[in-house]
């Protein structure tokens, strides 16, 4: 650079004649950390708000999934799967759904092979498989119940405890000896605590208040001293086998096999004295144990593993009866104690467990269940998929466009044949042997696939309903205008909950002869008219768009009023309110929950039933609530979703021409 | 195009008599009487708000006259929804601003009503749209969509769409005000192209080269009535009226 530099700010300036060399912007204003600076970090109170925003969200996350994962008992979910996702639809029948869930992934998979699909649309495939997979109850599977432990204490044996034992069947017996200060500061494993009604001496109220004293300082857990025998029993009181636990030979821990169905009795007998424990053989007095030195202090559990406890529902108790004989009288401390029977309602599962605890207790058994149903999904999916794009690929438009017709087909029968497999025929066995379809009560319809039919059934007849009451708003026909424009109104006016109301009771109080059309009809055509009166006016904001020199080109091509809406406005319109009417058709799949109020137990209905009416599940309300909340977001995302393709797609809109 | 008409005999293939059109109070239409025979080329003139749009626009029914008879091709507009539609099946109509169907390819717009009113075979009514678009000079473009297009090829594809009902009257409403001026030859030249081949034609423009290349002749409207009708040599060369003077001189 031998030529002499002009500074800008001279009077006179010559550029130099080699332009210099581009550089690239600053590394930190580029790329992802660029994008981070600008966005998140931009100024103090950007980053401050961006600070707390993470943070909130992390420990929310956090909290959430360390309490799924390590507290959460998901057998309300797995153990109930049937009913909520398709109610009390007779077992037998439920091929029949399967089919329907098989043939939506099919068609799902062809849409996406024939109509091009981006990896976003693979992804709502794959939630729309693992909805399907879901309603499909293929498996059965259970969160086996972890064991079950009661406490011994220095002064309460608790126990004796019934149960009921099917031949073959092994139950553990184990004393598990606590006599470690630190394990007061512990959570406990996860496992259930029998509970007595009694409160304060129940199994876990015991350990909870010993804790809290051993934190105190008046309590030093190591002072084991607890001698006894745990005994398993028959339900004539015989002895079946039995262990002893002393200070020195602390865990035992024995299985037994069950020899016969019937009841059994786990008890144990608590050696008070200081002596030691001889065991005569041949004559000659042999010592089990050595005599104690200190008075009998300390607490134990006692786990009793491979058992199940039982239902306290009347018909159960009966059926118990039945098999296996009314409850065994015992010889025990005081008839309250004697009585304390293994009920699921005397049982609270808690603590916390091990990641590894999860997989194999809570999640294996989920998967377990619906593994199969993702498999074929997956399988069915792929060969759709494979079936539309080969024919999209191939040289010949006509296969293209064959299959494109016949995915566009197969939807428009996919939703009347669903309802024709789900309800079945009245007379199945006078017509064809092949649709020998017996009829399954719409009042068994229920749980997840019960909200699909109200949303979808509904959506189809609001849909066209909803275009004409909004073309009837715009008619030059005064009578027909004022008609519409009532009952939009008066629609709108109205809580959905109340047209749904009228739908059950006011309808066949003024019409007899509507009294015996089924509730999910009547309930169909309230939320029907009610999506409609909001579909219309959602139309109508797509009518006024069209600007007036569509219709008149149309009008002086000769085309008719009612052709010029089909090909000209409706096209236009529709396309344009396809985000409104979508968000209106999510809210519409979320609203149908409203229907559990009036008497059908479609989803949340279901859910609300099972936490409430069993009791064995009335713990366990968040991890159901959890979980259907899952499911909803899962659906609506997957509407959503197929919205925003939807406007995406079909070449020539409005939207397409725009970007052009 | 047969040379025989089928209408009442008067040869006149347009008639207005005594036209009078309010729009509420206010009285846009005056009296109108016109004429029109069988191929001839007619440009409608005049400044704005004057009433050339609602005119021709009354010719097929886009806007309803309250006194007066409009006869075209023999058929008296009435309320009739018959009669309209049969009128609207003559006369095709060209849009200043296009009005294409932003939905539907070049080739559906073309033969949508053809196939819908005409109820041509798809095929036929395919046929017909390429030899229309070759017609008006676009022929690649038959399977793009509106918004693809310039302007002057969407003017012409407008054009095409309403030949396509081979009607017996065009109507051109300022067919080339929304196009920039190198796009307004290409379109000029398609409607020249038309005039020559014996289309009945009534064009309100500004396009005075036009005009007096093309038109038979011309009318000068001012605030709702015709001011002249003359021959565009008599019109441009020494107009009758002062305010076809006073107009003339102002565009010109
Ligand atoms: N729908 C309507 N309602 C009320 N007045 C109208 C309506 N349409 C047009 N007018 C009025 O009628 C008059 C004639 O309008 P028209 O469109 O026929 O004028 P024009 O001669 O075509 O003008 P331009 O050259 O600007 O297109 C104008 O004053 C206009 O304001
Ligand atoms: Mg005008």
């Amino acid at each position: 650079m031998s030529e002499k530099i002009h500074r800008p700010d001279e009077t006179f300036y010559v550029a130099p004649k080699e332009p210099p060399a581009s550089r690239r912007p600053p590394a930190l204003t580029i790329g992802p950390v660029g994008w981070l600076r600008k966005n998140l970090f931009s100024g103090v109170g950007n980053t401050l708000m961006t600070g707390i925003t993470i943070s909130l969200i992390v420990a929310f996350l956090y909290e959430l999934i360390t309490w799924s994962i390590v507290k959460a008992d998901w057998n309300v979910v797995n153990n109930t799967m049937r009913l909520m996702m398709v109610g009390l639809y007779p077992i037998d029948q439920i091929w029949r759904i399967q089919l329907i869930a098989v043939l939506l992934v099919f068609l799902s998979g062809l849409g996406v092979g024939v109509w091009g699909g981006n990896a976003r649309g693979f992804f709502i495939i794959s939630l729309i498989i693992i909805i399907a997979a879901l309603i499909i109850p293929l498996g059965a599977e259970r969160i086996e119940p972890p064991s079950i432990r009661f406490i011994v204490t220095s002064t309460d044996p608790n126990g004796p405890i019934l149960f009921v034992g099917d031949e073959g069947d092994t139950v553990g017996l184990t004393v598990e000896p606590i006599d470690d200060n630190a394990v007061a500061k512990q959570e406990s494993p996860f496992t259930g605590f029998i509970e007595n009604s009694a409160g304060a001496s129940s199994s876990r109220a015991l350990w909870n208040n010993a804790k809290a004293q051993v934190v105190a300082g008046k309590l030093d857990l190591s002072q084991y001293n607890l001698q006894m025998t745990v005994q398993l029993l028959d339900s004539k009181g015989k002895v079946l086998d039995e262990s002893l636990s002393t200070p020195a030979h602390r865990v035992v821990n024995f299985e037994f096999k069950l020899p016969a169905n019937g009841w059994y009795i786990v008890q144990v007998l608590r050696d008070d004295t200081g002596d030691a424990i001889f065991s005569s053989v041949d004559g000659l007095q042999l010592p089990v144990a050595a005599a104690r030195a200190l008075p009998n202090t300390g607490f134990a559990w006692v786990r009793i593993d491979g058992v199940n406890a039982m239902s306290a529902q009347q018909a159960d108790v009966e059926q118990r009866t039945k098999t296996y004989g009314g409850l065994p009288t015992i010889q025990c401390p005081s008839t309250a104690e004697c009585r304390r029977q293994l009920l699921e309602e005397n049982v609270r599962y808690e603590g916390s467990r091990t990641f590894k605890a999860f997989l194999k207790t809570q999640l294996d058994p989920f998967l377990a269940e619906i593994i199969q149903a993702l498999i074929v999904g997956f399988v069915v999916m792929l060969v759709a998929y494979s079936l539309g794009n080969f024919a999209k690929q191939s040289r010949n438009p006509a296969s293209k466009k064959l299959v494109s017709r016949a995915a566009i087909i197969g939807w428009v029968i996919f939703f009347p044949l669903s309802w024709m497999l789900l309800s079945g025929f009245k007379n199945a066995t006078t017509l064809h042997p092949f649709l020998e379809l017996p009829q399954v009560a719409q009042s068994l319809w229920g749980g997840l696939i019960l909200t699909i039919v109200l949303t979808f059934v509904s959506l189809t007849f609001a849909f066209p309903i909803g275009i004409l009451l909004a073309l009837g708003r715009r008619s030059k026909l005064p009578i027909i205008s004022l008609f519409c424009v009532l009952f939009i109104e008066i629609v709108r006016g109205v809580p959905l909950i109340t047209i749904l109301f009228m739908a059950k009771f006011i309808v066949p109080y003024f019409a007899k002869s509507l009294s015996d059309t089924e509730l999910l009809i009547r309930l169909l055509v309230g939320l029907t008219l009610f999506t409609a009166a909001y579909n219309a006016e959602v139309v109508r904001g797509g009518l006024q768009i069209i600007p007036k020199g569509q219709i008149e080109a149309a009008q002086a091509l000769g085309l008719n009023p009612f052709a010029t809406n089909v090909f000209i406005v409706l096209p236009q319109a529709l396309r344009a309110v396809i985000p409104a009417i979508m968000s209106q058709s999510v809210s519409l799949f979320k609203d149908t929950t409203l229907v559990s109020i009036v008497g059908l137990f479609e989803f949340l209905g279901m859910i609300e039933l099972i936490v409430n009416g069993q009791q064995v599940y009335r713990p366990y309300q968040r991890e159901a609530y959890l979980f259907i909340g899952v499911i909803y977001f899962i659906i609506s995302y997957i509407m959503s979703s197929l919205s925003r393709r939807l406007e995406e797609s079909g070449a020539g809109t409005v939207r397409k021409m725009r970007k052009a | 195009m047969s040379e025989q008409s089928n209408s009442n005999g008067s040869g006149y293939i347009i008639e207005c008599q005594d036209v009078n059109k309010w729009y509420g109070e206010f009285h846009v239409l005056k009296d109108i009487n016109v004429k029109v025979k069988e191929r001839e080329v007619v440009v409608v003139i005049g400044p704005s708000g004057s009433g050339k749009s609602t005119l021709i626009r009354c010719i097929n029914r886009l806007e309803e006259h309250q006194e007066g008879n409009i006869i075209v091709d023999g058929i008296e507009l009435s309320n009739d929804l018959k009669n309209i539609n049969l009128i609207r099946r003559e006369t095709g109509m060209v849009f200043q601003s296009f009005n294409l169907f932003p939905h539907l390819t070049v080739m559906q717009n073309i033969t949508l009503a053809q196939r819908y009113v005409r109820r041509r075979p798809r095929r036929d009514a395919e046929d017909m749209a390429r030899q229309l678009l070759q017609r008006v000079g676009i022929p690649e473009q038959a399977n793009k969509y509106p918004g693809q297009l310039s302007g002057g090829q969407q003017q012409r594809v407008a054009i095409a769409r309403a030949l396509a009902m081979q009607p017996k009257i065009m109507l051109f409403d300022e067919p080339t005000s929304a196009l920039d001026p190198e796009m307004i030859k290409e379109v000029l030249d398609v409607m020249k192209e038309l005039a020559r081949s014996g289309m009945t034609m009534l064009v309100v423009t500004h396009e005075m080269g036009f005009a007096r290349e093309v038109a038979d002749r011309v009318i000068f409207m001012d605030s709702g009535r015709i001011v002249e009708i003359g021959t565009p040599e008599h019109f441009f060369e020494n107009p009758n009226h002062e305010r076809t003077k006073l107009f003339l001189s102002q565009i010109l």
